[in-house]
C-alpha cells in the first residue's frame, strides 16, 4: 500500500498530462510503471513488463538497457545501444527526448564525439526538456569537461519537464548532476544542490549516494550509513548504494560486513570493476593510498575498459612515489581516453621533470626546477633536512623509507600534482611519499615564505607516517601550524583582525566539526580560519594537557580509534568538554581584542577604514581635531590610536605620533604590515636620527612579520653599521625564505661571511651569487675565489681567479689574488 | 727623490689583431680616448613627449647625453630640441655632420617616441617626422667613419638590421616594430656609464658593450621586480656582423668574441689617467699594453684550441700580467 502510494505521488506527476501515445510506441503510464519497478530493484519483473513493450520504443530499450548494466550484462547492454542507435540512423526517433536516447546509447558505446552530435541535434529539435539535458550532463562529466556539465545541468534545470508524455529525468536529477559537477570544480554549492534534489525527489538514490559518498569523505561515518539505509530501502539492489556502503564497511574497519556486501555486490554484478575503482577513489581521498592502489588494481583486472581507474591507478602510483609504473600506467591510459584531463596533466608534468635537477638527502629525493636549482638548492635542502630531524626528535617517530620532495616555479604544476585530493594547501601538499609545493618563484616576490610552508609540509610527514595516515585533516593540520609557528619567529601566521571578527560572529567552528572546514568548506574564508583555529588548537592542548598527548593523539589515530574515542582515551575528556575549555581559552584572549577592534561607527574613520587595518590615504586624512576627540571617547581602540599617529605623523609632527603609534602597536601587536605601528615607527625613529630605536623597532618588526625585504635589508645595514655582523647575516639568511634569487643580498652576505671569517658560508654565498650574477661576473667568480682560497679549495680558486681575470684582465683584486695562488 | 716627468698612460683598449677585416686598422687608430674633440662629433635628437612626464624624460636624458660628450669626453654636441627643431633643421645638421672633415666617430643619440607606419620607421618630431630612410640616408653620407646609433625609442628594433653595416653600431631599445610602448632602456644606459658596476671588465671606464648589457639586465629586472611582461627587448648589431639580444647570444658562445666587438672599444667615459714617479714604473707600464693584446688575441682563438691548453697559455699571460701591475706598484711605493 505504501510503495502504491508512493507511485502515485511521486510517479503519476511526471507524466504531465499524459496523452495517447502511437501504436509502435509503449504507453506513458505503462513506462513509469516500469521505471518504478527500477527505482524498487525488481529488476527481472521490470524486464518481463518491457516484454510487452513495442520493440522499436526507444524508451523502453534505454530501459533494458539499463537494466542490463545494472546487473552486470555488458553483451546485452551493447546490443541495446546499437539498436537505440539503429532506430535513429532510419529516422525512427522524433523529437528531442526520442533522439537524445539514441545519444545516449552512441555514449555507451564508447562513442563519445558522435553522442555529443547527437546530443546537439536533440537540443536543436524543440521543445527540450530536463532529462536529456541530464543525460547530456552526465556525458561531460564522464569526459572530464565539469565546467560544461554545470552549464548542462543548468540549462536542463531551466528547461524544466514537459508538459505532457514521458521522461526519463526530472529536475532533481539535474540537481543531482549539477552537485557532482560542483564538487568535481571543488566550487561550492554542493550539498545544497543534492538537498534540493532530495526536496524535489526524496526517493532519488543517485543524491543519496552522492550524499552519502560526501559524508564518507568527511569520516561522518553515521550520516553516512543512515542515508545509504534509508535508499536501501527503496531499492535494495540498487549498486551504486551498495557500493557506497561496501566502501563505508571498509573506511570503517569493519572488514567482515566490507567483505559481506563485496560479495552481495559481486553476485549481482559479477565483473563489477566500478564497486573497486570507486572504493580505490574513496581510499585515495582519505590518503590511503596503498589501499587504493591495490582496489584499482582488481577494478581493472575485473573490467580492463575501466580506464578512469587506469588513471587514477596511474596517479596513486606517482604519489607513492612508484615514478616507472605510474607513468607506464598513464601512457596506457592516454592511448585509451585522451580525454582525460588529468591523465593529460600529469603527463605533461612528468614529461617537465627533465627540467629538474633531482638529487638525494638523507631523507628525501628533492627535485627542484634547473632555473633555480643553483639558488635555493643550499637553503632548501638544509632545510628540509633540519626540519625532519627537529620534528621526528620532538615526536620520537623515525619515518621509514625516502620521500619525493618536489618545489614548482609554475603554481600550475603544483595544483595537477595535487589534484582530485581534497582540502589541501593552496601553498603546499604532503600526500603518500610526496611532499609537493610552489617554490618562491611561483608567487609574487616577497610575498611567500617558502620556509615557513616547508616546515609546515614536513611536520605533515611526521604526524602522517606516526599515525599511518589515519590522522583527520584539522589535526594534521593544526599541527603543522603550531610547529611552523615554532619553527622560527614571525614564522606561520599570527592572529590577524578577520579571525577577531570571526570569533566575535561566532563563525568559527566547533571542534567536532571542524574537519569539515577543510574537507568541504563554506567559502574560503571559513578553511583560512579553520587553519588558523586548528593550530590555536593544538597549541592549547600541548599546554593544557602537555605535549606527550599530542604525540599520544596521533598514535591513537594510528590505531583506529575514532576521534571521540581518541579524545576520551588520551585526554579523559570528551571532544565537546574540551571544545567548551577551548573556548574559554579563546574568550580569555579574545574578548579585549574585540573591544580594541571595535569598528567605531559615527567616528571620523567610519567608511574609511571598513574594519581594514590599513590607514587612511593621506589624500582622504581625517580632521584632527576630530580625530583627537573620538581618541578621547575610545583611547583604548587600535585603528583610532593608529590612525591618530599616521596622521600626525604625515603632518610632520613626529614626536608627537610616537605615544599613539606605541600605543596601537602594545593594542595589537599581532599587526606588522606595511601600514603598521612597526613601519611607521621604525620610520619616525630614522627621521628623527634616533638608530637605536629605530633599530629595535625594525629588529622587532621584523621578529613579528618576516616578510618585507626592504625592512630586512635596512635592519641589517643598521647592524652591520653597528659591527653585529653575525646578527646582519642572521636577518639576510631569512630572506633566503622569502626570495632567495636577488644576486645582491647573496653577494652582501657572501661578503659578511667572508669577512668574518665564516669561510664555508662565504664560499656558498659566492656560488649562489655567481649562480645568479647577469651582468658583473668578473666580480662574482673573484669572490668565489678568495671564498674557496681561505676554505682550503686552492685548486677551485684557482680556477675561479683565471674566469674573473678572463673577463677582465686588468682586475687588480683578482691579479694579487692570482699571484698568491700560484706562489703557494 | 728625482721627479720624472709625468707620463700620461692612456688605458689599452682591448684590441685584437688578426682575422678581422677591420682590426688592423683599428689596432693603430681607434683608441677612442686619443680622439681629439674635433675628430668625435655626437649629435643628440629628442622628440616629442607627448605627455608632460615623457617630455621631462627625454629632455633630462638628452642633456645628460650632451653633458658626457660634451664636458668628460670633450667632444663636438650637436643637440636638437624635436619639440622645437624641425625636420629640415635635422636635415641641415647632418648635412654639416657629413660635411666635416677628418671624422673619426659619429654618435647619434635618438630619444623620443617613435612610431612604425607604412613599413617606416618615424622618429617623432614637430612637424614631420624622421624617417628611417632619412637617417640610413645621412649614416650612408658618413663613408666609413665609425657611428654608433643609439636609438632610444619605441619600435627602434626595426632600425637594427636596417642600418647595420660595416663600421657602425647599433643600438635600439625594442627588438622589433611591434613593441611599441615608451622605453625605459636610456634611463639605465645613462646610468651605466656612471656606475661601476657596469664597468665589467674593470677597465675603470665603461664601454658602450658594458652599457648596452648592464642596462638589457636592468630593463629585464625591473620588469620583473614590477611583475611585468617585459615589453622591450634592446638590441645591439655590431659591424654588420654581430648581433646581441637575441636568444643566441655570442658572447655565452665565445668569450673571444666580447674583444671583436667594435662596441667593446667605443667608451662613453674617459681613460683613467695615471701618473707614474718612478721610472721603472713608467717602463713596466710600456710592457702592459703589449700583455694585454696578446691575452685579447687568446681569447679570440679560444674555440681553436684545447680547453686546457687554452687555459694553461692565458694562466700564462695573466700571472705575467699580474706581476708587471706588482711591480708597477712596487716600483712606486719604492721609497
Amino acid at each position: 500500500m505504501k510503495r502504491l502510494l508512493l507511485f502515485l505521488t511521486i510517479v503519476f506527476p511526471a507524466l504531465g498530462f499524459a496523452q495517447e501515445n502511437p501504436p509502435d510506441r509503449a504507453s506513458d503510464t505503462f513506462l513509469l510503471e516500469v521505471q518504478q519497478l527500477m527505482q524498487e530493484g525488481r529488476y527481472e519483473r521490470a524486464e518481463q513488463r518491457l516484454q510487452n513493450a513495442p520493440v522499436d520504443d526507444p524508451f523502453a530499450l534505454r530501459m533494458l538497457l539499463e537494466l542490463a548494466q545494472r546487473q552486470g550484462r555488458e553483451d546485452e547492454t551493447s546490443s541495446y545501444a546499437r539498436r537505440l542507435l539503429a532506430l535513429y540512423q532510419s529516422r525512427q526517433l522524433q523529437g528531442s527526448e526520442e533522439i537524445a536516447q539514441a545519444a545516449y546509447g552512441s555514449w555507451q558505446l564508447d562513442q563519445f564525439q558522435d553522442s555529443n552530435q547527437v546530443f546537439i541535434e536533440a537540443q536543436q529539435t524543440p521543445p527540450t526538456t530536463v532529462s536529456m539535458f541530464v543525460d547530456w550532463g552526465h556525458l561531460y562529466l564522464t569526459k572530464y569537461n565539469a565546467a560544461e556539465a554545470e552549464t548542462i545541468f543548468r540549462e536542463g534545470i531551466t528547461a524544466g519537464r514537459p508538459p505532457s508524455g514521458y521522461y526519463r529525468w526530472g529536475v532533481d536529477a539535474a540537481y543531482v548532476g549539477m552537485a557532482q559537477a560542483l564538487d568535481a570544480q571543488f566550487k561550492p554549492g554542493v550539498e545544497e544542490a543534492l538537498d534540493k534534489a532530495l526536496e524535489l525527489n526524496p526517493d532519488n538514490l543517485d543524491a543519496r549516494v552522492f550524499k552519502a559518498v560526501l559524508a564518507l569523505k568527511k569520516s561522518r561515518w553515521k550520516e553516512a550509513d543512515d542515508g545509504l539505509e534509508e535508499g536501501l530501502v527503496l531499492n535494495p539492489r540498487y549498486l551504486p548504494l551498495l557500493e557506497v556502503r561496501c566502501a563505508s564497511h571498509f573506511l570503517q574497519e569493519q572488514t567482515r560486513a566490507f567483505e559481506t556486501t563485496r560479495d552481495q555486490i559481486l553476485e549481482i554484478s559479477p565483473s563489477n570493476g566500478d564497486l573497486f575503482e570507486r572504493l580505490g577513489d574513496l581510499a585515495a581521498s582519505q590518503r590511503r593510498f596503498d589501499q587504493a592502489i591495490e582496489f584499482l588494481r582488481q577494478a581493472l583486472e575485473l573490467d580492463p575498459r575501466l580506464d578512469s581507474a587506469r588513471a587514477s591507478l596511474g596517479i596513486n602510483l606517482l604519489r607513492m612515489g612508484h615514478e616507472e609504473e605510474g607513468t607506464q600506467v598513464l601512457e596506457t591510459a592516454y592511448s585509451r581516453d585522451p580525454f582525460n584531463i588529468w591523465t593529460v596533466n600529469t603527463l605533461r608534468l612528468l614529461d617537465s621533470f627533465d627540467q629538474f635537477v633531482q638529487f638525494e638527502t638523507p631523507h628525501l629525493n628533492v627535485k627542484l626546477h634547473q632555473s633555480e636549482s643553483a639558488a635555493l638548492r643550499p637553503y632548501a635542502e638544509e632545510l628540509a633536512e633540519r626540519s625532519l630531524k627537529t620534528l621526528q626528535q620532538k615526536y620520537n617517530h623515525q619515518i621509514s623509507g625516502k620521500y619525493v620532495f618536489e618545489m614548482y616555479p609554475d603554481h600550475a604544476d603544483f595544483a595537477v600534482r595535487t589534484l582530485g585530493l581534497p582540502g589541501l594547501g593552496a601553498l603546499g601538499a604532503t600526500f603518500g611519499r610526496i611532499v609537493a609545493m610552489d617554490s618562491p618563484s611561483a608567487r609574487p616576490r616577497g610575498e611567500f615564505h617558502w620556509g615557513s610552508t616547508l616546515w609546515h609540509e614536513m611536520a605533515h610527514v611526521v604526524t602522517l607516517s606516526l599515525s599511518k595516515d589515519k590522522v583527520p585533516r584539522w589535526f594534521t593540520e593544526g599541527i603543522s601550524m603550531m610547529e611552523e609557528r615554532q619553527a622560527g619567529a614571525g614564522w606561520g601566521d599570527a592572529l590577524n583582525v578577520g579571525f577577531v571578527r570571526a570569533y566575535q560572529n561566532d563563525a568559527l567552528l566547533p571542534l567536532a566539526d571542524l574537519n569539515s572546514g577543510f574537507e568541504q568548506p563554506k567559502n574560503p574564508q571559513q578553511l583560512t580560519l579553520s587553519y588558523f583555529q586548528a593550530g590555536w588548537v593544538c597549541e592549547f592542548l600541548a599546554l593544557q594537557y602537555g605535549f606527550d598527548k599530542i604525540t599520544a593523539m596521533l598514535v591513537a589515530f594510528g590505531e583506529e580509534a575514532t576521534t571521540e574515542e581518541v579524545f576520551q582515551q588520551v585526554l579523559g575528556a570528551s571532544i565537546e568538554e574540551v571544545d567548551q575549555q577551548f573556548r574559554e581559552e579563546l574568550d580569555a584572549t579574545l574578548q579585549p581584542l574585540t573591544q580594541y577592534l571595535k569598528e567605531l561607527s559615527g567616528s571620523p574613520l567610519e567608511g574609511v577604514l571598513g574594519g581594514e587595518l590599513h590607514p587612511t590615504p593621506e589624500d582622504s586624512q581625517p580632521d584632527l581635531a576630530a580625530l583627537e576627540r573620538a581618541w578621547l571617547g575610545n583611547p583604548d581602540n587600535h585603528f583610532l590610536t593608529l590612525q591618530l599617529g599616521t596622521t600626525l605623523k604625515t603632518l610632520g609632527r613626529l614626536e608627537e605620533a610616537l605615544p599613539y603609534l606605541e600605543k596601537a602597536l602594545e593594542l595589537f601587536p599581532t599587526h606588522a604590515d606595511l601600514a603598521s605601528p612597526y613601519a611607521l615607527l621604525s620610520e619616525i625613529h630614522e627621521e628623527l636620527g634616533q638608530g637605536d630605536a629605530a633599530l629595535e623597532m625594525r629588529r622587532r618588526w621584523w621578529q613579528a612579520r618576516p616578510m618585507y625585504i626592504e625592512n630586512a635589508h635596512k635592519l641589517a645595514d643598521l647592524l652591520s653599521s653597528r659591527e653585529r655582523h653575525d646578527e646582519a647575516a642572521q636577518v639576510l639568511e631569512e630572506v633566503m625564505y622569502l626570495d632567495p634569487f636577488q644576486a645582491e643580498t647573496h653577494e652582501r652576505l657572501g661578503d659578511i661571511y667572508f669577512e668574518t671569517d665564516h669561510f664555508d658560508k662565504a664560499v656558498r654565498e659566492s656560488e649562489v651569487f655567481l649562480s645568479l650574477a647577469s651582468v658583473d661576473l668578473a666580480t662574482a667568480h673573484y669572490k668565489l675565489a678568495r671564498a674557496l682560497l681561505q676554505a682550503g679549495n686552492a685548486e677551485t680558486s684557482r680556477t675561479h681567479v683565471l674566469l674573473s681575470l678572463e673577463i677582465a684582465p686588468s682586475y687588480q683584486e683578482a691579479q694579487k689574488l692570482l699571484l698568491q695562488l700560484v706562489r703557494r | 727623490m728625482r721627479q720624472y716627468a709625468r707620463i700620461r698612460e692612456i688605458d689599452a683598449n682591448p684590441l685584437v689583431k688578426g682575422l678581422l677585416v677591420f682590426s688592423f686598422l683599428l689596432l693603430f687608430s681607434s683608441p677612442a680616448a686619443a680622439q681629439a674633440a674635433e675628430t668625435r662629433v655626437c649629435l643628440v635628437i629628442t622628440g616629442l613627449g607627448g605627455l608632460p612626464e615623457y617630455e621631462e624624460n627625454f629632455l633630462d636624458w638628452g642633456g645628460e647625453t650632451q653633458t658626457i660628450f660634451q664636458d668628460q669626453l670633450g667632444s663636438k654636441v650637436y643637440y636638437l630640441d624635436g619639440r622645437i627643431q624641425k625636420k629640415t633643421d635635422i636635415l641641415d645638421t647632418f648635412k654639416t655632420i657629413s660635411s666635416s672633415a677628418s671624422l673619426d666617430e659619429v654618435w647619434i643619440f635618438l630619444i623620443g617616441h617613435a612610431s612604425y607606419d607604412n613599413g617606416h620607421y618615424k622618429f617623432n618630431i614637430s612637424g614631420p617626422d624622421l624617417t628611417d630612410d632619412e637617417i640610413k640616408t645621412f649614416l650612408d653620407s658618413l663613408g666609413d667613419t665609425r657611428v654608433f646609433l643609439i636609438a632610444a625609442t619605441s619600435t627602434s628594433g626595426v632600425l637594427a638590421s636596417q642600418l647595420t653595416r660595416t663600421n657602425r653600431v647599433i643600438v635600439t631599445a625594442t627588438r622589433s616594430q611591434t613593441e611599441n610602448q615608451p622605453p625605459l632602456f636610456m634611463s639605465f644606459f645613462l646610468e651605466a656609464v656612471a656606475s661601476t658596476a657596469a664597468d665589467t671588465d674593470k677597465s675603470g671606464r665603461v664601454s658602450l658593450l658594458e652599457a648596452y648589457l648592464f642596462s638589457q639586465q636592468k630593463v629585464a629586472d625591473w620588469f620583473e621586480e614590477k611583475g611585468r611582461i617585459l615589453t622591450e627587448h634592446p638590441l645591439l648589431e655590431d659591424n654588420g656582423r654581430t648581433r646581441l639580444g637575441d636568444k643566441e647570444d655570442p658572447l655565452q658562445q665565445n668569450p673571444g668574441t666580447r674583444a671583436s666587438l667594435l662596441a667593446s672599444m667605443a667608451y662613453l667615459s674617459p681613460p683613467l689617467e695615471r701618473i707614474y714617479t718612478s721610472r721603472r714604473a713608467e717602463e713596466l707600464a710600456g710592457e702592459r699594453v703589449g700583455i694585454e693584446r696578446e691575452i685579447e688575441d687568446l681569447k679570440f682563438r679560444k674555440s681553436q684550441l684545447p680547453e686546457s691548453q687554452y687555459y694553461s697559455q692565458l694562466e700564462a699571460l695573466l700571472v705575467k700580467l699580474a706581476t708587471l701591475m706588482e711591480g708597477i706598484e712596487e716600483a712606486e711605493e719604492a721609497p
